[in-house]
């Protein structure tokens, strides 16, 4: 564990703090961003639905391109031309988008063949650190780490863990070191996010930011709420002139920097902050589960948890995220429901296996086949082939499945799945997607609204009723950081409450409430980063 | 004085808990007037208890400084309360639901120095109007007065004052923080409860772990920071100079009506305690540390500005501390004076 005698050592030794930004160009980039944005303002604009949708999406490209070093490649170009063909784009939204549609394309066809200065420029730096024997570290979100690790060449240069720092938690516990190397603009919460302890409380004396020309940091960033109360105030003591302060210069590099710079590049996050959210849209906070799923609750929500430190007055409480939700508690999410015992419980999962298996076969005999054919039935997802593959897992608690009904119903009618000969359902007239779809809702948490009856969740009931299960749940917490128990009371049952360990808990959502609550992928949850 | 930290090897006492434990030993006895402080540092650390040892220390000092003046009034109140509302009460305990007003259980139960393992109870005979008292132990009722009220002490409670030497609080191990001022000592032997710690929100085991890492030296004896603030249960101390309020359970460990500084493990710990109707009169400093997510920052900064419209910047504890050093920030308020 580092002391504070350790850490009060370093800042006393340190005698200057250093930012150095490194603000990159291109002009191929730059066209491509720029196309991009005007798009996103204009479908932004509009009423539909669909608009809307795919300015997020744009958004989210965006933001990732400019504060991740991914590799500049065909995925940027199939991201892209999921929206359609450009002719398709100008029929339906008009010339000036559909012009920059076609620029972008143009564009992003020149980027996906150069490399990306970004990890160009980290190789770089990365290298010379090493050769000066200079300790560093680099923050990045936890799921950018694959880039970063992309950009060195192993097995003789390898970037392990210690290397990394993720979240505010390793940072707490991190002894001082020299360099930390960041990629993208200073940001409290969303794309590019750091704590403003990096600035107040930094752990090394030289910050190297690799950013975009054009991305500015949040204005604030490095808050002090003492120092400000202080400035508020107008009095400077004595106390307060021996505080930690940065000096900083900037390196403009890239392709006709110059040219650039005066064209003035605009910074596309203050742009995204200025668009109006959507009304339905409200300020989330994820709590992750596991490396690939979370949920998503309203900021500042009163969630309902399990403690399983053995000496809490409470262990099962509804408490309030940002204070006395941590990490190591187990989220729990009630999917209350007239459960058909016959259909569901009694085969937990069933219907799930047999699409997966179907879907597992094809994979395996002609995976780019059944990749056209969902594509020609209409599923647009970006990355469609990882996400056959991540599809194909196994079921377990979470099921991996598409996220949407729509292209649910296309994968199993492209798969050819239905009922068995003989199977009584099928003189239901309810079609078998319609049933492997209700399983992967209620694996997700998610209320069943397909003609029963809606069952109001009322926490402190279900709190009184936790409570005299806390054995087995403390004995189900020691084994699993995954399981379900249900709900029964007498003979009736009501449902069951799953139970996830929270691995990571972040801020910076803005979501819909209809993905609020449920278990989601996280590729599919950045898209509500902010 | 040698200190230690987690691991480390002994050092001269370094500045930064130097600074703390200065702070609080100059905050002010001064209770016409209210401050509120906040003092954030780098990373998390015992700084709390370290400034709580310092107030510890000039309460040792300070002759006032004890429970026995008042301790008579405070047997009558313990008695009242269990007599009129706790004894008879159909809920074990929930103020809340009950809406007694009260914040805590009177067990109505006390001790003698004289017989301390006889558990007295408080007795119908008790007159609450003429503030008469009268303790129960089977057939035997004991009617104290006002001038031996020092005799009694609450069941789970440490005595107001030690009836001898034996079991008082070494001086020696408080001497060497400030070596040329005096320790009172009478108050070696005496209880207090105007210094309170309100423990980090992560509970009393985290609170006290954290400052047990922390370790003085001083002439070959070596003394833990948890055990030097003389916490109830925290030490072998029949005498406690600090009472605890647990910010996780909002419970105390013994009674504390408005005691004169609250010192608060955290930020959440902080917020709690500006919010406790206990603590509305006294000083309230936050120790917290600035590795904190952006929303409990901003929450501490517009308590700060909401603070400004009562209250103005106050420099005389930092006049006396010396240098602040690099990496600690301080900001104390004090009431503004009506106009």
């Amino acid at each position: 564990m580092v002391t504070a005698s350790e850490i009060f050592e370093f800042v006393a030794d340190t005698e200057n703090w250093f930012v150095e930004r490194r603000e990159l160009a291109s002009v191929a980039f730059g066209n491509l961003r720029r196309n991009l944005r005007l798009m996103f303002m204009r479908l932004r604009e509009t009423d539909d639905q669909e608009s809307r949708e795919i300015s997020e999406k744009l958004r989210m490209h965006i933001s990732e391109w400019l504060t991740v070093p991914i590799r500049f490649d065909r995925s940027m170009v199939d991201a892209l031309h999921a929206l359609g063909g450009p002719a398709a784009v100008h029929k339906r939204w008009g010339s000036e988008i559909g012009t920059s549609y076609a620029n972008a394309l143009v564009s992003v066809e020149e980027v996906s063949r150069m490399e990306n200065p970004v990890r160009v420029e980290l190789r770089g730096i990365i290298n010379s650190l090493r050769e000066q024997n200079t300790s560093f570290k680099i923050w990045c979100h936890r799921r950018a780490r694959a880039h970063f690790e992309s950009i060195v060449e192993p097995p003789a240069e390898v970037l392990n863990d210690s290397v990394f720092l993720h979240s505010l938690s390793n940072y707490k516990d991190v002894r001082p070191f020299h360099t930390l190397i960041k990629v993208g603009p200073l940001r409290s919460f969303g794309w590019s996010s750091a704590p403003d302890a990096l600035i107040t409380a930094p752990r090394f004396s030289r910050l190297i930011q690799v950013v975009w020309s054009g991305c500015s940091d949040e204005q604030h960033f490095g808050y002090d709420p003492i120092a400000a109360g202080i400035q508020g105030a107008g009095k400077q003591s004595p106390a307060q002139q021996n505080r930690i302060s940065w000096s900083s210069r900037t390196i403009h590099s890239g392709e006709d920097s110059r040219l650039e710079n005066e064209r003035g590049e605009e910074d596309e996050f203050e742009l995204f902050k200025q668009s109006t959210p959507r009304d339905e849209q409200r300020y989330a906070t994820l709590i992750q589960i596991d490396d690939e799923h979370g949920i998503l609750y309203p900021k500042h929500a009163k969630v309902l948890t399990f403690d399983p430190a053995p000496d809490v007055p409470e262990p099962i409480a509804l408490r309030p995220l940002g204070t006395d939700v941590i990490e190591g508690m187990f989220c729990i999410l009630p999917r209350l429901g007239e459960v058909d015992l016959g259909e569901i419980q009694a085969g937990e999962g069933q219907f799930s296996r047999k699409w997966k298996e179907r879907l597992r076969h094809e994979l395996a005999i002609n995976a780019d086949g059944i990749h056209r054919l969902l594509r020609n039935g209409g599923i647009t997802l970006v990355h469609l082939r990882s996400r056959m593959g991540n599809w194909a897992k196994p079921p377990t608690t979470v099921i991996h499945a598409p996220q949407n009904r729509r292209d649910f119903e296309i994968l199993i009618n492209v798969l050819g799945v239905d009922f068995d000969p003989g199977d009584p359902r099928i003189h239901k007239g309810i079609p078998w997607w319609q049933y492997a779809w209700r399983e992967i809702q209620r694996a997700r948490g998610e209320a069943i609204q397909t003609g029963l009856k809606e069952h109001e969740i009322i926490h402190e009931e279900l709190q009184g009723f936790l409570n005299g299960l806390l054995a087995e749940i403390r004995s189900n917490a020691a084994r699993s950081d995954t399981f379900q128990l249900p709900i029964v009371v007498g003979r009736d049952a009501y449902g069951d409450l799953l139970f996830f360990k929270i691995v990571t808990i972040e801020d910076g959502y803005l979501a819909p409430d209809s993905e609020l609550k449920c278990v989601r992928e996280l590729g599919v949850i950045e898209q509500w980063r902010v | 004085m040698l200190f230690a930290e987690g691991n480390r090897d002994w050092e001269n006492t370094p500045g930064w808990a130097q600074f703390l434990i200065s702070v609080g030993h100059a905050w002010p006895h001064d209770l016409s007037i209210r401050r509120l402080g906040l003092i954030s540092l780098p990373c998390d650390s015992a700084a709390a208890g370290l400034v709580a040892l310092g107030a510890v220390v000039r309460d040792l000092e300070n002759p006032d400084a004890n429970d026995v003046t008042g301790h008579y009034e405070a047997l009558a109140r313990h008695a009242h309360q269990y007599l009129t509302s706790c004894r008879d009460c159909e809920y074990r305990c929930n103020p809340d639901i009950k809406k007694c007003g009260y914040i805590a259980e009177a067990l109505g139960r006390v001790r003698s120095l004289r017989s301390p393992r006889r558990v007295f109870v408080v007795s119908d005979r008790t007159n609450i109007e003429q503030r008469h008292l009268a303790f129960a132990y089977q057939d035997l009722i004991e009617f104290p007065k006002p001038q031996f009220a020092a005799d009694w002490y609450l069941y789970d409670q440490p005595p107001p004052v030690l009836p001898t030497n034996e079991g008082e609080l070494c001086a020696d191990r408080y001497r060497g923080f400030f070596p040329e001022k005096e320790v009172f000592a009478e108050n070696l032997r005496r209880t207090y409860s105007g210094l309170c710690l309100a423990g980090r929100a992560a509970g009393e085991r985290s609170t006290r772990d954290r400052f047990a890492s922390v370790r003085f030296r001083q002439d070959g004896f070596d003394c833990r920071l948890d055990d030097l603030l003389t916490i109830n249960r925290w030490s072998d101390a029949a005498v406690s100079r600090v009472s605890f309020f647990n910010t996780r359970t909002e419970k105390f460990d013994r009674p504390s009506e408005s005691p004169a500084l609250v010192v608060a493990d955290g930020h959440v710990s902080f917020l709690k305690a500006t919010g406790r109707r206990e603590f509305q009169q006294s000083d309230i400093l936050g120790v917290f540390s600035r590795t904190l997510e952006r929303d409990a920052l901003e929450t501490l900064g517009n308590k700060i500005e909401a603070w400004r419209q009562w209250y103005e910047t106050d420099d005389e504890v930092l006049s006396r501390t010396g240098p602040t050093p690099r990496g600690i920030t301080v900001m104390i308020l004090r009431r503004k004076s009506p106009q």
